[in-house]
């Protein structure tokens, strides 16, 4: 019986042998010394959504292969080598100029002469078939997300000519916001030429056709290559408008586990790596060919919401109690080994222009006071709650567990509860827990959409379930002024912030610095507020 | 004629026959099983981002998670009865596609590393049937005994360690082969094979390189417990009136090895059977920590994603895999051994 | 050939040896040393288990003779403590397997081969069984867990469930090797009823390679427990439970401190190796 079996493989395997035989070997032994530059990156398992519509996608990616109307322009930060975007200015990018109206209401942009990489030149009907898209497409995050700055783009977005767009806003003061979020993913210009070439009757904004085909955009890179989960292969664009990127190919792979990233990189085989622990991150800080950023202020922070619609949280004693109990010197130094920072009890970034922290509240660890505060609001013997976190977020879990230790001296029992990543998703948003634990990125950096983010009416990210007419009076009294970088804004901010503190919905324990490591054969990296790597911003130091 | 045929040959037929039926129900088991998942796919898809309620209709109604679970459940099996397994909720793409490339990729890594465990226990089982009181087989005793007892995945950290961090013998844990490197082109759709039939010598030591290490932390997890099952079989046909005979009339060595290893090849076919579906299963954690793309990082994706179909089709490809495996296990087992064919035992009872 | 024949016959001599009292102190003391520690616990750890108490990632030292670990708890109070959940987790997990296992191995090992109703759900049974055995344990864990909530019951049941097939198989097995076996003949040619003969003889014959593969279900579920961890479903921290710690150890020990898993893990592998060893001296037939 085996000898009848083996004629018949002996067969096929001569067959696969004489097949390959012909094939082209696809590498060379001299890879390394070819005259292309090439980056190795690492990243954790983020997911390949190849078009931001699509639902779960890589933001960098997208930003390697997609483009804005501005951005927000690079600057040298305090480290050597490091850069950093600065969030609060906004520079041409596909729109060549920019100007506002004497209002402050409409914003009109003059179309530079950007081609896609399908050889499509930039036309203002690319802006405008982008948005509709952006609010058309069934699995379109856009009107949640741009919503109250943009709410309908048929009315808001008005052609001009061929290469003129303008936008109008409800109020002066969603401005900078408004400019803020046309330099990150959500507003992506797509070739609308190339897509509307490929709709069909199932998929009318071409969001599945992207999704395998995703080389559409005006962006400095092309994927050539990729295995969804897997990685992926980038090369240069030589008519990309700003000029040709540096590096010519970007290799990305995905290392779903943190330890063997650190391991790698620390063995000098890769070039960057993303997603650090900040552990890991403070470790490879010590490596001598390793830099490993810290930025100024940076905008990934950890937040406790202390749920306002139930026990124990709807009484605000006990919230500002809390707000008393938690170690944050202990956290910063053992959780995020000095890898964070905090800048005050507030939320607006303290480095916003026109800022203005006079008469915040201060929230400090002093257990003696939150003891006393929970007497007063009737538990003499403290109280236990359930704090609970993602269990895949290891940072979040090994803060509970010093919030852990250090409330119970002031009354608090806290019970830690994990549940899985998809499952604190759900349940954070339907605010059924007492307290939990996030982290919290956001893209725009303007006070108003710092303010609003965790506060919205019947929004999915108002974890504490909050909502004071008496802040949201005040934040929309700061949105009224129209030159949103003076002190008559400052002010206007001021009091909404205060508010917020006095009222303890939630606290931000600590901004914590990018979980990043860069070769030093690698120059130009720069943070973004969207914490993804600029591929065109890279170079090799010779 | 024909009913002495289908008499002689019923005991292969059937059971081969009954593997879809098997597979359909298998299937109704996984729907609801997946369905304990926790998470709602729909605001994971949004993200952070706010949705409306209109919205949210729209997405679940995208996703076919609209409807009664009865309504989702006929959907599902009439996808699995056409084998079109759809497209995955969260990042749209063609499940069959992502399972067409990533399941050879992890029965390569499974057959290599059982093979080896086989290989490398049973000689290990010969030496100290030969050799009982030799140092070697002292521990081989003692590591049998020890199954269970460290985890994969330390042994994996303990390899990254050791014998990259540390002396750097093995390539960087972050996949199959270098980053940068094109993969061989696809003619068998094993990636390693494939590198083996390219000429791409490149490309090859790159996969050696970087396989050896998860290929031995497999073997070293897995071939305590095959040790254990083997010892014992072996000791069972070592005790058999058949052998004792053997040695006692003075045959040479190594026909009493051979007769031994035939008396306990039954176990062994089984075994291997077994040892697969551990396999499977020990590359899911193998596969997170060497960064090698398969199906075990698919279904840690998508439980960590909530993402139904994917695991849907993740879990009955893998039972399909392993029930195919049992086949031919049993199929071979009967054909060493006609008394274990189904049929026969009614007939001695009766 | 003389060499080739005597040393097979040697190595099952020495093994039906019964184990003497000498023999008897490496197999019990680690186990007797187990449970002491299980039950008194609490006394012998130096710090609260579930407290910050130090710098995190510090290295063992006198005042913490294992170190610390990434959230800054005492590592060695911490193995100390979770002796008695892990002991848990394996022993409710080895039992529950081994009720349902033993349960279901009976019925169809002794119904498999008749006709009728009896007979067929027993193969269905069977085949169910090698089923749910075919499905990745860790990612079906995954799936229960996920659904269940974590704590320590809920991670010994998911464990216990993992292993019933297992179980069954060895009881199945068995039950069809003795009902070859000719005195059952005889009993059953003496009028001996079905029930009878499974009470009587069945059950005794099948319960001590039952009894010797629950020793391996409590390692395995310990072991499973501990993967389970490292893919992030493990017990909530700051839970004291050696499979978690080694989990959340393992990043730090490919970093280089090796401390905060190395201990766990040890503490694993002797529970391990103690049950396992009892089993070889004690559990095996003959």
């Amino acid at each position: 019986m085996v000898r009848r079996l083996a004629k018949p493989m002996a067969v096929a395997v001569a067959a696969a042998l004489l097949v390959s035989a012909c094939a082209e070997s696809a590498n060379t032994a001299d890879a390394s010394t070819d005259e292309e530059t090439s980056v190795t990156i690492l990243q954790a398992d983020i997911g390949m959504g190849l078009i931001k519509e699509a639902g779960a996608n890589n933001t960098e990616f997208l930003g390697a292969t997609q483009a804005t109307l501005v951005r927000k322009p690079y600057v040298e930060s305090g480290q050597d080598g490091v850069f950093e975007q600065d969030p609060f200015t906004y520079e041409g990018y596909l729109a060549e100029s920019y100007e506002v109206s004497d209002d402050g209401l409409v914003y009109t942009f003059h179309l530079s002469d950007a081609v896609s990489a399908a050889g499509n030149e930039l036309t203002a009907d690319d802006v405008l078939w982008s948005f509709e898209l952006k609010f058309g497409a069934d699995t379109s995050t856009a009107p949640g997300a741009m919503s109250p700055v943009i709410t309908d783009p048929a009315t808001q977005f008005t052609k001009i000519d061929d290469k003129t767009v303008s936008i109008t806003i409800a109020s002066p003061g969603l401005g900078t916001t408004l400019l803020s979020m046309l330099a990150d993913a959500l507003a992506f210009v797509y070739d609308s030429t190339e897509m509307q070439a490929n709709v069909s009757a199932d998929d009318p904004y071409a969001i599945a056709w992207a999704q395998e085909n995703p080389n559409y955009g005006f962006g400095p890179y092309e994927i050539t290559d990729w295995e969804v989960g897997s990685y992926a292969r980038f090369e240069a664009r030589d008519n990309w408008i700003l000029g040709t990127p540096e590096v010519d190919v970007v290799n990305v792979q995905v290392v779903p586990d943190a330890g063997s990233r650190a391991s790698t990189i620390r063995a000098g085989d890769a070039d960057i790596v993303e997603g650090l622990s900040p552990t890991d991150a403070a470790d490879l800080a010590s490596v001598d060919t390793l830099i490993v950023p810290t930025v100024s202020s940076p905008n990934t922070s950890q937040v406790l919401s202390l749920v306002t619609n139930k026990a124990p949280f709807d009484n605000l004693l006990v919230r500002q109690a809390m707000s008393r109990a938690i170690p944050f010197e202990d956290i910063i130094s053992n959780v995020y080994q000095d890898r964070a920072v905090r800048t005050g009890s507030g939320i607006v970034f303290t480095n916003t222009p026109g800022y203005d922290a006079a008469g915040l509240p201060e929230y400090e660890y002093d257990p003696e006071t939150a003891r006393a505060l929970l007497a007063e609001a009737g538990y003499p013997d403290g109280l236990s709650f359930t704090l609970t976190v993602s269990a895949a977020d290891a940072e979040s879990q090994a803060t509970a567990v010093q919030i852990q230790t250090a409330a119970r001296p002031a009354g608090f029992d806290v019970q830690i509860e994990t549940v899985p990543g998809a499952d604190f998703h759900t349940g954070r948003y339907a605010k059924i827990w007492q307290a939990l634990l996030s982290v919290q990125a956001p893209w725009a950096l303007t006070p108003i959409y710092t303010l609003n983010l965790l506060t919205g009416v019947d929004s999915q990210n108002n974890m504490s379930d909050w909502e004071d007419p008496e802040f949201y009076e005040a934040l929309a009294a700061s949105a009224e002024v129209i030159d949103q970088s003076s002190a008559e804004a400052g002010a206007a901010w001021n009091v909404a912030e205060t508010r917020l503190l006095e009222e303890v919905p939630f606290i931000q324990i600590a901004q914590v610095q990018p979980g990043i490591a860069i070769s030093e054969r690698i120059a130009g990296y720069a943070w973004r507020t969207d914490n993804t790597v600029d591929y065109a911003h890279l170079s090799i130091n010779e | 004629m024909i009913a002495r045929l289908w008499r002689s040959q019923r005991w292969w037929i059937q059971r081969v026959a009954l593997l879809p039926v098997h597979l359909f129900l298998f299937a109704i088991a996984v729907f609801f099983l997946v369905r304990l998942i926790p998470g709602d796919p729909v605001l994971i898809i949004a993200g952070s981002d706010d949705l409306t309620a209109d919205q949210y209709e729209r997405i679940e109604v995208l996703l076919g998670l609209s409807g009664s679970l009865w309504h989702q459940l006929m959907v599902f099996l009439g996808r699995v009865v056409t084998l079109d397994l759809g497209r995955s909720l969260i990042d749209g793409q063609d499940v069959q596609e992502q399972i067409a490339w990533r399941l050879p990729a992890t029965i390569e890594i499974a057959l290599i590393a059982m093979v080896i465990a086989i290989a490398v226990t049973l000689l290990l089982c010969i030496f100290a049937m030969l050799h009982p009181h030799n140092p070697v087989a002292r521990f081989a005793a003692f590591y049998a005994r020890s199954a269970g007892a460290i985890p994969d995945f330390v042994l994996g950290v303990a390899g990254i360690l050791v014998f990259y961090t540390v002396l750097g013998w093995a390539a960087a844990p972050t996949g199959r082969y270098d980053a940068g490197l094109r993969p061989a082109p696809r003619t068998t759709g094993f990636p390693f094979l494939d590198a083996l039939l390219s000429s791409d010598t490149v490309l090859l030591s790159s996969m050696l390189a970087h396989l050896w290490l998860p290929v031995l932390v497999l073997v070293v997890g897995s071939a305590p417990t095959i040790m254990k099952v083997l010892q014992r079989s072996i000791e069972h046909a070592v005790d058999d009136e058949a052998t004792l005979f053997r040695i006692a009339s003075g045959v040479p060595r190594h026909v009493v090895i051979v007769s031994v290893l035939r008396r306990a090849s039954p176990t062994m076919v089984t075994m291997c059977g077994q040892l697969f579906g551990f396999l499977l299963g020990g590359a899911v954690i193998i596969e997170q920590l060497f960064a090698i793309p398969g199906m075990g990082q698919y279904a840690v994706q998508a439980v960590g994603r909530a993402d139904f179909l994917a695991l849907q089709a993740f879990l009955l490809t893998v039972a399909a895999c392993v029930l195919v495996v049992f086949l031919i296990v049993d199929l071979v087992n009967m054909t060493l051994d006609p008394r274990r064919r189904p049929g026969v035992m009614v007939e001695g009872n009766a | 050939m003389t060499t080739a024949t005597t040393p097979p016959t040697a190595a099952p001599a020495t093994r039906r040896r019964l184990p003497g009292s000498a023999s008897m102190v490496p197999v019990v003391a680690p186990l007797v040393l187990l449970l002491l520690v299980a039950a008194l616990g609490p006394l012998l750890a130096p710090y609260s288990p579930i407290d910050v108490v130090a710098a995190p990632d510090q290295p063992p030292s006198t005042q913490h003779w294992f170190g610390t670990d990434i959230y800054g708890l005492d590592v060695f109070s911490r193995v100390i403590a979770a002796t008695r959940n892990d002991l848990v987790v394996g022993l409710v997990a080895a039992l529950l397997a081994t009720v349902i296992g033993v349960g279901v191995g009976l019925f169809t090992g002794t119904n498999e081969s008749r006709g009728g109703v009896p007979g067929s759900v027993a193969r269905g049974v069977t085949r169910g069984l090698d089923l749910f055995d075919a499905l990745p344990q860790i990612v079906v864990g995954l799936v229960l867990l996920a659904f269940f909530g974590r704590n320590l019951l809920t991670l010994s049941v998911v464990c216990g469930l993992l292993m019933v097939p297992t179980q069954a198989r060895v009881v199945r097995t068995e039950v069809l090797r003795v009902r070859r076996e000719a005195y059952l003949e005889s009993a059953r040619l003496s009028g001996e009823s079905e029930r009878g003969l499974l009470l009587r003889h069945m059950l005794p014959n099948s319960t001590w390679p039952a009894l010797e593969n629950a020793s391996y279900i409590f390692g395995v579920a310990v072991t499973v427990a501990a993967g389970l961890g490292f893919l992030g479903v493990g017990l909530p921290p700051p839970t004291p439970e050696w499979g978690a710690m080694i989990a959340d150890g393992a990043t730090a020990a490919s970093a280089g401190r090796w401390w905060s898993s190395l201990f766990p893990c040890l503490a694993l592998a002797v529970t391990v190796i103690a049950f396992s060893n009892l089993a070889h001296q004690y559990l095996r037939r003959r």
